[in-house]
């Protein structure tokens, strides 16, 4: 099986494990996941399951012990991560459970650097923050910092951030784990709005545990004992959650 | 109970302390850096005790000498006329082990300073045996001439054997005592003058006081030889100014024919107690076999018996001078007893005079004064030391708010949290203590080794030196740094304890700005930048201006890098503005945090400053310190080298001199002479003066081989050069005498000391020019106007300024028009052969000097080499300074490099995370390299600029205080005339150490940045 039309990204074959001291713990063991264009993709499982390893390995934080990736024209999998900033550039945006931002840099400033690092110059980025700004709603923000906003609209700075550029999959570590269930319905609203804009199609892989904002995604994927154990297409609930 | 939690804090403080080694590196490099530097100063004092006592020791030849306490006629059973009576004090000293030798000789009456008011007429009252060598010379001498009549004890004793190490040429007394009646070893210095040498055969008259009294007491009939062939008569003896009365003496005039001269011998003077030759060094020797029995008990009888005593100095303590001179003390008082109860000799009272005790109490002020200005000049680098101890610990344990906050989260109680962080930082603390005590001790010695700027002789193992720290000393040093670690580490945690435990938990605090130290440290910059000002402008010193010298570098220093670390703090912005559209900086520019931001970046800054204004001061300083010790020696040498004749001669006679001593040396690798110049000193008549002027002529060459310095003249190298053309200097007593015009030089030399003040005048007029007539006082006279060029400090050989006051300077072509063109001799000779500051040259210097010196032509000489040795070995204008500046050099670029390493690991530790984020949005390693690299090295090398510039300040304001102590120190040690400090710029060693530093924090910039950039990201990321 290989990247379809419309699969935006494939998986296979992943394997990952990790020294604990003499033991070995055997994380991910063959995983094999696709994400199709616009689909916003719920990634569920028990703790320790390897929700977070397969998402850094996508996402290019952390290699894979054997298996690959591909990602639009990327093949990647065992690469140093050091090594594949260019995919983390163009293709994916991050969105992490706390909103990793730069506290002393403005929300404006926060998406125009990762802009200016993506090669853009300084004019473009900044039109293309507020653009992104606009789209997550925020717009009227632009000069703030960090610490003046709150837990929601950070993370909203964050997707913002994530869709600035040319990104195209955007991978989202429990999103909404540090916000109350309002403001969390909020982010997946903005996330199921992001991917299914026709003018500019999104696809979202979401780590979470909760099964309510699981349920509003497109797909459920469950990870069980370092595998994806269940694939349910409609997006309701898999039984074993 | 409190003894469990103390042993449990300890237990869990070593392994905190383990853990966190990376952290705790900020407070072990502190630490070692400051108990490195207050350890290096005070063994280094230690040190330099031992070096100055042992260096000044070594040429004591008489360590003791006994006379009698009482004077003749008072308490006469205290004193005995039998000699071997006296002489059998001298078995009770040797059966001591600390006494080695003993013997009697003849050399000078008595000296009670009991019996007269005060010390110099003790002196006056104390005489020695004059002598009067049959010849025609004789008249020439100057200086009193003086025998002494030494026993078989002294002649083949310990004493003897010293005594003949110092023959320069011939041999010391024959071992068979009854051979040495016609024998003779002359001093040096007095035989040069009388044209004498080994083999020649001398008559000499002696002449000693057999009876003294109160003037017009004696009478002729009372006055008769008491051996047949000796004279007598009756001649003033000594004044006691304070009663007001003269004392006679009746001479025994003794005539001793067909001696031989065996041997020439040396001895410097010592300066003893009672400022007295302690060394009795410039008399001739002979034995008493030379001299009847009769003359021998007549000696003895008149107060002229000494004992001479060799210590073995073993038994001395080198550790320090206050320890030898106790010692000595304990030793003079078991020996000679106190005042109210002397010891007794049989019935003999003695005056025990401890002449190595006496050289040390004149070394102690002055090693005192020494010692002074060196702790002066350390205190910015120990300052520095404590700065980045308290930086760095400030910041690793800021380090430490959030695991504070979160151990209490969970219960932990203040005090086991006090008593862990306590313990962690007690034991970082104290390894870093005790390896820098080690160190400190250790590198003293290369401190006191140094004997230019970063140059060390390896004379210092010559020496045996225990170099050790006292125990309150080091209790102190403990106290200062062990003891200030626990006191921060106390507030601080005790600080982070009070507040809130969520405000602890936040990553990061917004600095809070002290506005009134700001103003303070602005304030005190101004008044840094005021003595620079005044160090500039150099007008003549007051309190005020003399307070700016000694304090002003202090206020600058301190003022300076706290106002301007603040300033570096724009660092990245300037990056930024400067690089910003460049590629370099173009896609990294948003991210360049202003360091303004970041209390870590500041201090960094602040430390940058602190250091390279260090460095940059301790290398101009060092280099000018090293020039101003070459030229102090070239002054005092005048040339490589410099021959005093006791003839006048002519150049072709000094050549053959010369060429004949080269023949004698074993050299391998001669130089020969390249050329040859003398100062004649003559006498000119001046037209309508009515005035007879003393004069110097330098010869033709003495552009080539005469050391001249640009601040010899008034108005540098030109007058010189105006010389050749009818043209004449003047010292400052000449041109007062000589009514000269006075033209100002119109450029002041930078030291209070060297200004040419002494040719100011109050109203205007005088001479430009003067007509010399020659010979001075005849009826054909020949004449010469010359054209005054200003007033002259020195000249070459002659640091004394007392001659060159006196006299006016002209060059050989203008004496050759006075004394119409014939070739004239000169006394004074001055030799070009090499260049002097090479090993080889320098060591061919020295061997041709002993052998010329043997000459008996030759009175002196002196090469640049053994000058130069001897500035060093005084160290220099002031001693120690070149090892004390190296030390700062050294300790301030690990400062730099230990606090960049410290405070970059600790920066990047607490950026991991900005890193990480920057990397999961997509930044390269170049990109977040050229990110990170360029936002500290902004800050670095705005801080190093910012430094360089206030070293430059420092340097020159420092050159006041340098001058100030400087100058004291040469006057003290007997230059009249002081070299000026100027400073020197050495802009290519600065470069280098500067770009040194640069390249090695660069390193460690790269190598942390690159670690920082290594983490595991998901990790970092997770990271609340």
């Amino acid at each position: 099986m290989s990247v379809t039309t419309n699969n935006m990204l494939f998986a296979s074959g992943l394997k990952k494990s990790f020294k604990i001291g003499r033991n070995k713990l055997d994380v991910l063991k063959d995983v094999e996941i696709n994400i199709k264009n616009g689909e916003l993709v719920a990634l569920m499982g028990p703790s320790g399951s390897g929700k977070s390893t397969l998402l850094n390995i996508i996402g290019g934080l952390l290699k894979a012990d054997d298996g690959y990736i591909e990602l639009s024209d990327y093949r990647y999998g065992i690469d140093n991560p050091i090594h594949l900033n260019e995919l983390r550039r163009e293709r994916i945006g991050w969105i992490f459970q706390n909103s990793n931002l730069l506290q002393h840099l403005s929300v404006e400033d926060n998406i125009a650097l990762a802009l200016t690092i993506s090669g853009f110059s300084l004019k473009e980025a900044q039109e293309k923050s507020l653009m992104a700004l606009e789209k997550v709603g925020l717009s009227e923000r632009v000069g703030f910092y960090p610490g003046q906003l709150s837990g929601g609209q950070n993370q909203r700075v964050a997707i913002a951030r994530a869709i600035s550029g040319n990104r195209t999959l955007l991978l989202a570590d429990e999103p909404t784990g540090n916000l109350d269930t309002n403001t969390g319905e909020e982010i997946i609203k903005l996330f199921q709005e992001l991917c299914h804009d026709a003018s500019n199609t999104f696809s979202v892989l979401m780590v979470t545990h909760d099964p309510i904002l699981a349920s509003k995604a497109d797909r459920i994927l469950l990870l069980k004992d370092g595998r994806v154990v269940k694939s349910d297409q409609s997006g309701n609930q898999p039984d074993d959650i | 109970m409190i003894f469990s939690t103390i042993i449990d804090n300890f237990i869990i403080g070593i392994r905190s302390a383990w853990l966190a080694r990376g952290r705790g590196f900020a407070v072990f490099s502190g630490v070692l850096l400051s108990t490195m530097v207050l350890s290096t100063v005070l063994a280094y004092s230690s040190g330099l005790g031992q070096v100055a006592m042992q260096e000044s020791i070594k040429e004591v030849l008489f360590d003791v000498t006994v006379q009698f306490k009482n004077e003749p006629g008072y308490k006469p059973e205290t004193r005995t006329n039998d000699v071997s009576e006296f002489s059998t004090i001298c078995d009770t000293f040797v059966e001591k082990p600390e006494y080695e030798d003993c013997g009697l000789m003849f050399a000078n009456t008595g000296f009670y300073p009991d019996k007269y008011n005060n010390q110099w007429e003790a002196t006056e009252f104390s005489k020695g045996i004059s002598v009067f060598i049959n010849r025609d010379e004789s008249s020439e001498i100057d200086i009193p001439l003086e025998v002494m009549f030494l026993d078989d004890s002294i002649v083949n004793g310990a004493i003897g054997n010293d005594y003949s190490s110092k023959v320069v040429d011939g041999e010391w007394f024959s071992d068979e005592f009854e051979q040495t009646s016609k024998q003779i070893i002359l001093s040096r210095e007095t035989a040069s003058k009388l044209d004498l040498g080994v083999g020649k055969t001398i008559d000499l008259t002696f002449a000693y006081a057999s009876d003294i009294e109160e003037k017009n007491t004696l009478t002729e009939s009372e006055c008769v030889p008491i051996t047949e062939g000796a004279t007598a008569n009756i001649n003033y003896f000594a004044n006691n100014w304070s009663e007001e009365k003269e004392f006679e003496a009746c001479y025994q005039n003794v005539p001793l024919n067909d001696l031989l001269i065996i041997g020439i011998y040396e001895l410097p003077e010592m300066e003893g107690f009672d400022g007295r030759d302690s060394n009795l060094s410039r008399r001739h020797l002979l034995t008493t076999k030379s001299i009847e029995s009769v003359h021998i008990n007549e000696l003895m009888r008149n107060d002229y018996a000494v004992l001479g005593l060799k210590m073995d100095q073993s038994f001395i303590p080198s550790s320090s001078i206050d320890a030898a001179k106790k010692r000595l003390t304990d030793l003079e008082d078991t020996m000679q007893g106190t005042p109210s109860k002397p010891v007794k000799y049989g019935e003999i009272e003695i005056r025990y005079q401890d002449n190595i005790r006496g050289l040390l109490s004149g070394l102690t002020w002055f090693l005192i004064g020494i010692q002074i200005f060196d702790y002066v000049l350390m205190i910015p680098v120990i300052l520095l030391s404590l700065a980045v101890l308290l930086y760095g610990l400030n910041l690793a344990l800021e380090q430490r708010r959030g695991e504070i906050a979160i151990h209490r989260l969970y219960g932990g109680t203040s005090r086991a949290l006090l008593g862990i962080i306590l313990a962690e930082v007690f034991i970082i603390s104290v390894v870093g203590w005790i390896l820098g005590y080690i160190i400190g001790i250790f590198s003293a010695r290369y401190v006191l080794d140094a004997i230019g700027f970063m140059e060390f002789g390896g004379e210092i193992n010559q020496f045996d030196l225990k170099l050790r720290i006292s125990i309150i000393s080091t209790a102190v040093i403990f106290v200062v740094t062990v003891g200030l670690a626990m006191i921060v580490a106390w507030v601080k945690t005790k600080k982070f304890l009070s507040i809130e435990i969520e405000e602890g938990i936040k990553k990061e605090t917004k600095p809070k700005m002290n506005k009134v130290m700001f103003l303070i440290n602005i304030l005190i910059f101004g008044i840094g930048i005021g003595a620079v000002v005044v160090s500039i402008i150099n007008p003549n010193i007051n309190i005020t201006y003399g307070a700016l010298y000694i304090f002003g570098p202090f206020l600058l220093w301190i003022g300076g890098a706290n106002v301007l670390g603040k300033v570096s703090g724009y660092g990245p912005r300037l990056a930024s503005l400067l690089l910003g559209k460049t590629p370099l900086l173009k896609d990294v520019k948003i991210g360049i945090r202003s360091s303004e931001l970041n209390r870590s970046m500041n201090q960094l800054g602040l430390i940058v400053i602190l250091t390279t204004s260090i460095v940059t001061m301790a290398v101009f300083q060092g280099y000018t310190g090293s020039l101003v010790d070459e030229r102090s020696a070239e002054m005092s040498a005048g040339a490589d080298m410099q021959i005093n004749l006791a003839k006048p001669m002519y150049e072709s006679e000094v050549k053959e001199l010369l060429t004949s001593s080269i023949d004698k040396m074993s050299a391998k690798n001669t130089f020969a002479p390249k050329a040859l110049a003398s100062l004649h000193k003559d006498k000119v008549g001046i037209k309508d003066q009515r005035y007879i002027a003393d004069i110097v002529v330098v010869s033709k060459n003495h552009r080539q081989v005469l050391n001249w310095h640009d601040q010899t003249f008034q108005q540098g190298f030109e007058g010189l050069s105006n010389l050749s053309n009818l043209g004449f200097t003047s010292g400052s007593n000449a041109a007062r005498k000589l009514d000269l015009a006075v033209q100002s030089s119109g450029e002041t030399i930078n030291n209070i000391f060297s200004e040419f003040d002494a040719f100011e005048r109050d109203d205007e007029g005088g001479f430009d020019s003067i007509t010399m007539l020659y010979p001075s006082e005849s009826q054909n006279q020949k004449s010469v106007t010359v054209s005054y060029e200003g007033g002259h400090k020195w000249i070459p050989g002659r640091p004394q300024s007392i001659l060159a006051d006196s006299v006016v300077l002209i060059e050989e072509s203008t004496f050759r028009t006075l004394n119409g063109n014939e070739d004239y001799k000169a006394k004074d000779w001055f030799v070009e052969f090499c260049d002097e500051k090479s090993k080889k040259c320098g060591d061919y210097l020295k061997g041709l000097t002993s052998q010329i010196i043997i000459n008996n032509s030759v009175v002196s000489a002196k090469n640049w080499q053994e000058e130069y040795d001897e500035v060093k070995r005084n160290g220099g204008l002031i001693f120690g300074t070149p090892g004390i500046l190296s030390l700062q050099y050294v300790v301030a670029v690990f400062a730099t490099l230990a606090s960049s390493v410290v405070f970059l690991s600790l920066i990047l530790g607490r950026r991991r995370r900005e890193l990480a984020i920057l990397q999961s949005i997509g930044a390269s390693v170049s990109q977040l390299s050229r990110l990170v690299i360029f936002e500290v090295i902004s800050v670095f090398t705005f801080s190093l600029l910012l430094g360089g510039i206030l070293g430059l300040g420092l340097a020159k304001v420092f050159t006041g205080l340098f001058g100030i102590f400087g100058g004291l120190f040469q006057l003290v040690l007997g230059s009249e005339v002081v070299i000026a400090r100027e400073l020197v710029w050495p802009w290519t060693q600065l470069l280098i150490v500067n770009g040194l530093i640069f390249a090695l924090v660069f390193l460690a910039l790269f190598i942390t940045t690159f670690r920082a950039i290594r983490s595991d990201l998901p990790t970092v990321l997770k990271e609340e």
